[in-house]
């Protein structure tokens, strides 16, 4: 290996990420080389006084500012959910709450969605589907989302 | 518990207390409070230093950013799958937070550059003895803001084996860049370092 070789792994030498066989090419010719000698010990000085510099203090109240920001977007995802469920309803009503009867099967023959009053649902019937005031629930085969004021969407 | 096999640690036979990284971030992904509070306080100041090295020591936001590294840790524990370490993974978390700060805020135009917010240099490791203080201190300082002066990318090879003591290869993984590139970086930087601290301009 000529000088310039050498001067080129020296760096990774230091670090132990030569080949065994390359480590051992380096050390012969640093060895008998003056001047890469010097340079290698160059590098590890400066490498010896990089690492001689600690990690930095970490400022008071670092801690608190994580669980603030983690806080501050859990709750920011909470109102987005909230928003979005909020307008899946809203959008629902616009789309089933139509007089029954003025719809009609479309080309498809697939039946449009009816709209049926129902009795205030019983708390125990159906399950939370996660919309403030709603609950879903089987019946006659349908999927039925019972919803504040008590209207029962069917599809 | 069990140490990842590239935790310096686990080469000295030690188990820190809480688990094993991996095992923390798992932790974590259940939603256990406890796990990321140790994750966090592991390593709350080897993150800071590597968020303050890559924006540049005179970044006014190095915390704020380092702090939404380790929520974007907590957000996404669920999606680390083990195929590298924690570190790796952590750090590409960590220096993906960097760049998208960079892109959104343009750090360089909210860093001082009048030569004398030398943050990096307000804060010593340390607290120095009476005599050898003095010296020590302005031989550090120097020493930072060689390394400020250091491109990003030179300065996060730096930390990455400095500190984390991460091979060449979990390096390229970090930084998506090849194992060659890590080990021309850590050479050229090591290289800056030495002219500016050693004035040796022969090293090339």
């Amino acid at each position: 290996m000529d000088c310039h070789t050498v001067s080129k792994l020296l760096s990774a030498d230091l670090d132990g990420e030569l080949s065994a066989a390359e480590s051992a090419q380096v050390a012969a010719h640093v060895a008998t080389c003056a001047d890469c000698a010097r340079k290698k010990q160059v590098l590890e000085q400066t490498w010896g006084e990089v690492l001689r510099l600690g990690l930095e203090r970490v400022a008071t109240g670092f801690d608190d500012g994580v669980a603030r920001r983690i806080h501050s977007q859990r709750r920011a995802h909470a109102g987005l959910a909230a928003a979005a469920a909020v307008i899946v309803v809203g959008v629902l009503g616009v789309l089933l709450l139509r007089e029954p009867g003025t719809e009609s099967p479309d080309a498809a023959g697939t039946p449009t969605p009816r709209v049926a009053a129902v009795e205030p649902p019983d708390p125990g019937v159906g399950l939370d589907c996660g919309l403030p005031g709603a609950r879903v629930c089987v019946a006659d085969g349908a999927v039925v989302v019972l919803a504040q004021p008590h209207v029962a969407f069917t599809e | 518990m069990v140490l990842s096999a590239d935790d310096p640690r686990a080469a000295a036979g030690e188990r820190p207390l809480g688990g094993s990284d991996e095992e923390l971030i798992r932790g974590c992904a259940r939603g256990e409070d406890g796990a990321f509070a140790h994750l966090l306080d592991r390593y709350r100041a080897r993150v800071s230093q590597f968020v303050r090295w890559y924006l540049g020591g005179r970044s006014l936001w190095a915390e704020d950013v380092a702090q939404e590294v380790f929520v974007q840790v907590h957000r996404r524990a669920a999606s680390f799958e083990g195929r590298s370490s924690f570190r790796t993974w952590l750090y590409g978390v960590a220096l993906n937070v960097c760049r998208g700060h960079i892109r959104r805020d343009r750090v360089g135009r909210r860093t001082i550059d009048d030569g004398d917010g030398d943050v990096l240099a307000e804060i010593p490791d340390r607290a120095p003895g009476p005599l050898q203080s003095l010296e020590q201190a302005e031989r550090d300082a120097l020493v930072r803001r060689a390394i400020e002066r250091l491109p990003p990318l030179h300065r996060a090879v730096l930390h990455l084996r400095g500190w984390e003591e991460l091979s060449y290869e979990q390096i390229a993984d970090v930084l998506s860049v090849p194992v060659g590139t890590v080990r021309s970086r850590l050479h050229n930087a090591r290289v800056a370092l030495a002219k500016e601290l050693a004035d040796v301009p022969e090293v090339k």
